[in-house]
């Protein structure tokens, strides 16, 4: 099993591959498509990301909680953070401001963000322990 | 010091399970904006649901890789206590 301080550096890695793959994804966009995908790519990846830190936040305080009653401030934040998303991405389809599939290209910047540091974690197990020594 | 073929299986072991804890949240998005897609199709709602579907999706996708690894993180602090390694 993987050691404590590596899982503790790894979670603390993967919002800086989030960050990356976002810039890269925007200038990548700005280049092949229009300014309005790469906006809309933009928006996409800054709602990917905060919903990551806030899932983080929730995750991390029902662990603490074992079992015990997790947070009404965490319950409530959830409660009122998703619905403002659903709304924010819904008024960028309704005036047509930018293509929808941008958008959800950019949630998935926290998936690409899990699958780098998913590999990069696999090849420090082989670098580290190393199938031919 | 593992054995050889101990090492190499425990290696593996971790190479599974990182590369299928990457794969949870685009998984997770992709399946559940194709599901609203369809949803969509089918009651001309394009393409509320599956906007909704893939925020749900990524919700998902990162509740369960965030819970995994607090979980692993817990047990591996579990294990390496008796060590003293655990940092932070």
């Amino acid at each position: 099993m993987i050691p404590a301080p590596d899982l503790v550096r790894a979670e603390a890695r993967m919002p800086r591959w989030m960050y990356g793959i976002a810039l890269g994804g925007a200038i990548v966009t700005l280049l092949l498509g229009s300014e309005r995908t790469a906006v809309g790519f933009s928006v996409g990846a800054l709602f990917g990301i905060l919903n990551y830190f806030w899932i983080h936040q929730a995750v991390v305080a029902m662990m603490n909680a074992e079992g015990a009653r997790v947070p009404r401030v965490i319950v409530i934040k959830i409660l009122l953070r998703y619905p403002l998303c659903f709304a924010g991405i819904f008024l960028i389809y309704k005036i047509g401001w930018s293509p929808i599939l941008a958008v959800v290209g950019g949630l998935l910047v926290p998936g690409a963000g899990a699958l780098v540091e998913s590999l990069f974690l696999i090849g420090a197990g082989f670098r580290r322990d190393g199938l031919a020594g | 010091m593992f054995p050889r073929g101990e090492k190499q299986s425990d290696l593996l072991a971790q190479v599974a399970f990182y590369a299928g804890l990457g794969f949870i949240i685009p998984v997770a998005v992709v399946l559940a904006y194709a599901l609203g897609w369809w949803v969509d199709q089918k009651l001309g709602t394009s393409p509320v649901l599956a906007i909704v579907l893939a925020f749900v999706g990524l919700a998902g996708g990162i509740f369960e890789t965030v819970r995994i690894l607090t979980q692993r993180e817990k047990s591996a602090g579990g294990d390496d206590s008796s060590t003293g390694s655990r940092s932070s």
